[in-house]
């Protein structure tokens, strides 16, 4: 383990003088790993442990944090894969995980029904039905599946049923309202249309080596995939739409987020594609009928500002620099940086990697999971990325690149600057790929589950709550849409402050084959004296409300508010 | 300036043997056949250069004549031929290898592609010659083609040390730090470099382009500005300088500078990817999409560039 670790510590000397310079009293984030010690207790299965022969075994698996059992604290579904040759007598299943509300979990995963085997991937979540209770979407290499909650602590398995068994090689997943019915549709990117049988084995074609080492085939020489767009129908089933614009070029898709690229209230579509330009999809819906135009390039988020597609894998979306527009970031391959697209207004963004500080301490890692969350609550969102190389051929210092990879951890320290931090138990070397951000013992700050190929999971707990200077007051908001989709998914919430705007946005989308909380929180930092919070549903319907620090606020979609509302763009 | 691997970058070419006298012995003088070689070859005409060492490995096949002639086909761009050639000449000369040779032959590989071969090559000729700051810089050129970061931030480092003046190898040292993300470093070596060679551009524009990527603003607009002072259409500056204005918010004076950019080379990939947001910034829409049709046909024809080892500079010029 060389290149990581030196990383992250020139990163952290790095920053250190920044750190001193700004004074003591600022709030630490501090995390600590408790995946055994609360009860997670699960091994990933993912192809070859020390080498790779197919790019199957190579993407790893996602995970949910999700309230199953409707209790009021979020639950854990780990997906889990398999190894070539292997049947589902000798893989292992993916797993449930109730949350005793405290952060302690329990296996129910046979009690549950989600007993299930195969090359899992990544996994999104939504109240399909609006009835209270979420459902599971798994997708896959072969057909996806699709878990409905029957509210009784129970799933079934619906895919064929609800027109989800698509058999793509299914990778990042996004439920979104983004016709404004209601009800939650659907995008799924796909990786590579692979076919084992005819992929050349390592070494056996010129895209079969990395620094001169036979390692697997591809993505390059290896068929893209489209990313496919499904309509929530009002029959329950969900139909394939081929002509709404999404999709209609191969790409190699692997990260998903929806977000609110013009605040015009309907949500869009980033796709983050490994050796292929980004693909944004704005939402031109109009009257229930879906239409996107794919505007990567013009908007200046398909390619980095060397005009180079990255090999992009994580992606997520926030408002890093308090000026009320969503921004993105986009995690990539090792030797290359991870990407901060900043929002400069009209729909249009630049590559402020660099400025913003989240290039340079990134070059080492190839990154995955990747999350902008308030970890300190002071208002600002930090940075996350969980790393991991895909050749375990890497290992043992034939070249620059470790398999087991550190995460990084990036303090915001106001406006969008970051500076790499000492990431505590992220140190330690993992071959991470998906995380899942939420708050799982209910105190406000975010945690982060991680998974490792082949390996356990790692449960970061955010510790910043109990010291470390203590993070700020915060205030937290549940959301239940009647017009909208029940989980809440695609509000906008803005919070007007002294120093300024803070602009967040309900989503379960992001990261890397995962599914986050639902719920908002807003860090109040020192100051919890606050103004009013302004909610945009998807519905349009606007509504205010007053926040309560220290806690979750249930806020409930007006019932008679008027579909027409008009919806204003941001400030 | 020079790159490595040229002739006599590390060291003599190997001395004249007894085979001269066989190729008297056949009419034709070696020593007026490779004095006449090297004149086409310091002329640029590869191609005659190589047609008469080629008739000198045929007169006196010695080390030297398979040598040059190595050399001729490595200038002519026949890196196959000319690694043949160089280990012919490594397998009549010395018993612990001429350095010139193993220098010629590593960079011949590192060309035609075989970089695992070329490291390998110029590992041993290192070991061998641990003093040869020429072969260290090859051998950390061809670590860094090789994204091997670290390998070629050691060994460059060591030939900055044999050579402290060389601004060859404190360019690539710098360039090796930056693929690195060790930009404070590379802001050193690239800054030095420059100092020693102020007509080696790409070391005054990858020191801006560092420069930028801290949020030294200021001074990279600086220094973008010194290079086109020198060389009033470089792209690379004018791209660096456009990519400055454009963050500023100024999309006017980026759009002129990426034009400018252009006008020298209008495949540039960076300057027509961000022409197209400055126009579109601007609300010339039509226009923006003109040149993202630019773009595409430009990243259609043109392989991606390697990671980001491409990121802050071609090689330096010749």
């Amino acid at each position: 383990m060389r290149s990581a670790l030196v990383g992250w510590v020139a990163a952290v000397l790095a920053g250190a003088g920044a750190g001193a310079a700004a004074g003591a009293s600022e709030p630490a984030i501090r995390f600590t790993e408790v995946a055994e010690r609360a009860g997670i207790r699960f091994i990933n299965m993912y192809g070859g442990v020390r080498s790779k022969d197919l790019i199957l075994e190579t993407t790893g698996t996602g995970a949910a944090l999700f309230d199953y059992d409707a209790d009021g604290d979020l639950d854990l579904f780990l997906a889990n894969g398999s190894r070539l040759g292997y049947g589902d007598a000798q893989s292992l299943s993916s797993a449930l995980f109730r949350n005793d509300g405290a952060g302690s979990f329990t296996e129910v995963t046979g009690p549950a029904g989600l007993e299930s085997y195969g090359w899992a991937q990544g996994v999104a979540v939504t109240d399909h039905e609006n009835d209270g209770d979420l459902d599971l979407l798994v997708t896959r290499y072969g057909p996806n599946l699709f878990f409905r909650n029957r509210g009784d602590g129970t799933f079934e398995e619906v895919a064929a049923e609800v027109g989800l068994d698509d058999p793509q090689w299914g990778a990042g997943a996004a439920f979104g309202d983004l016709d404004r019915d209601g009800a939650a549709d659907l995008v799924v990117v796909h990786y590579v249309d692979l076919d084992p049988e005819t992929t050349p084995g390592p070494g056996a074609a010129p895209n079969c080596f990395f620094l001169g080492i036979p390692v697997m085939c591809g993505p390059k020489g290896l068929r893209p995939a489209p990313a496919l767009l499904y309509r929530a129908e009002a029959d329950g089933s969900f139909r394939q739409v081929s002509d709404a614009g999404v999709g209609a070029e191969r790409v190699f898709g692997l990260g998903v987020v929806l977000f609110d690229l013009e605040g015009d209230g309907d949500l869009d579509i980033y796709a983050a594609n490994d050796q292929t330009p980004n693909h944004l999809y704005r939402n031109d819906s109009d009257g229930g009928r879906l239409a996107f135009r794919e505007i990567g390039l013009a908007a200046g988020v398909a390619y980095n500002e060397d005009g180079r597609a990255q090999a992009g894998m994580g992606v997520d979306a926030g408002d890093v620099d308090g000026d009320g527009r969503i921004d993105l970031v986009v995690t990539n391959f090792s030797h290359d940086y991870n990407t901060l697209y900043r929002a400069a207004g009209d729909g249009w963004f630049l590559d402020e990697s660099f400025a913003a500080g989240i290039a340079e301490p990134s070059y080492p890692y190839l990154g995955w999971g990747a999350g902008l969350r308030d970890f300190d609550l002071d208002g600002w969102l930090d940075l996350l990325v969980v790393n991991g190389h895909v050749y375990p051929e890497v290992e043992g210092g034939i070249t620059d690149s470790d398999y087991a990879q550190a995460g990084l951890l990036f303090r915001n320290a106001g406006a969008g600057q970051f500076t790499a931090i000492d990431p505590g138990p992220l140190a330690a070397p993992r071959v991470y790929r998906g995380a899942a951000f939420g708050d799982t013992d209910g105190d406000g700050d975010p945690d982060v589950v991680a998974t490792v190929m082949n390996g356990a999971p790692a449960y970061f707990r955010n510790e910043s709550a109990v010291d470390g200077g203590g993070p700020g007051a915060w205030a937290g908001f549940r959301l239940v849409g009647r017009t909208s989709p029940r989980d809440g998914a695609g509000t906008r919430l803005v919070l007007d402050r002294n120093d300024g705007t803070v602009v967040r946005e309900a989503r379960t989308s992001g990261s890397y084959l995962a599914a986050n909380d639902p719920r908002v929180v807003f860090g109040l930092g020192d100051a919890p004296e606050t103004g009013p919070v302004r909610l945009t549903w998807p519905s349009g319907c606007r509504q205010t409300v007053d926040p309560a620090v220290g806690q979750y606020q249930l806020v409930v979609e007006p019932p008679r508010c008027p579909a027409e509302t008009p919806t204003a763009p941001p400030p | 300036m020079l790159l490595p691997g040229v002739l006599g970058a590390a060291g003599r070419a190997p001395p004249p043997t007894r085979a001269v006298m066989v190729g008297q012995a056949r009419g034709e003088d070696p020593a007026a056949l490779l004095r006449a070689g090297q004149r086409w070859l310091a002329a640029g005409n590869f191609e005659n250069a190589v047609r008469v060492f080629r008739r000198l490995t045929e007169t006196a096949p010695d080390a030297r004549a398979w040598y040059y002639l190595g050399v001729a086909l490595l200038e002519s761009g026949e890196f196959a031929d000319a690694a043949a050639a160089l280990r012919r000449a490594a397998s009549l000369g010395p018993p612990g290898g001429n350095p010139a040779v193993a220098h010629s032959l590593g960079t011949a590989l590192l060309r035609g592609g075989d970089s695992g071969e070329a490291v390998r090559v110029l590992q041993e000729a290192a070991t061998r010659h641990p003093g040869n700051a020429p072969i260290l810089l090859q051998l950390g050129y061809a670590h860094y083609t090789r994204l091997e970061g670290e390998a070629a931030r050691e060994v460059l480092g060591r030939a900055v040390e044999l050579s402290p003046d060389d601004p060859l190898a404190r360019f690539y040292l710098g360039m090796a730090e930056a693929a690195l993300g060790e930009l404070e470093p590379a802001t050193r070596s690239f800054r030095e470099a420059a100092r020693l060679a102020p007509d080696l551009l790409d070391a005054r524009v990858a020191l801006a382009r560092t420069l930028s990527q801290r949020g030294l603003e200021d001074e990279a607009r600086t220094g973008y500005a010194a290079v086109l002072a020198a060389e009033p259409a470089w792209p690379p500056a004018l791209v660096g300088l456009a990519m400055l204005d454009l963050q500023a918010g100024d999309a006017e004076a980026a759009v002129a500078g990426f034009e400018a950019a252009l006008a020298a080379e209008p495949a540039q990939r960076q300057a027509l990817y961000n022409l197209a947001a400055a126009l579109a910034r601007l609300g010339r829409l039509e226009e923006a999409a003109e040149v993202r049709e630019r773009f595409r046909e430009a990243a259609s024809n043109a392989p991606e560039p390697g990671r980001s080892l491409a990121r802050t500079a071609s090689r330096p010029r010749r």
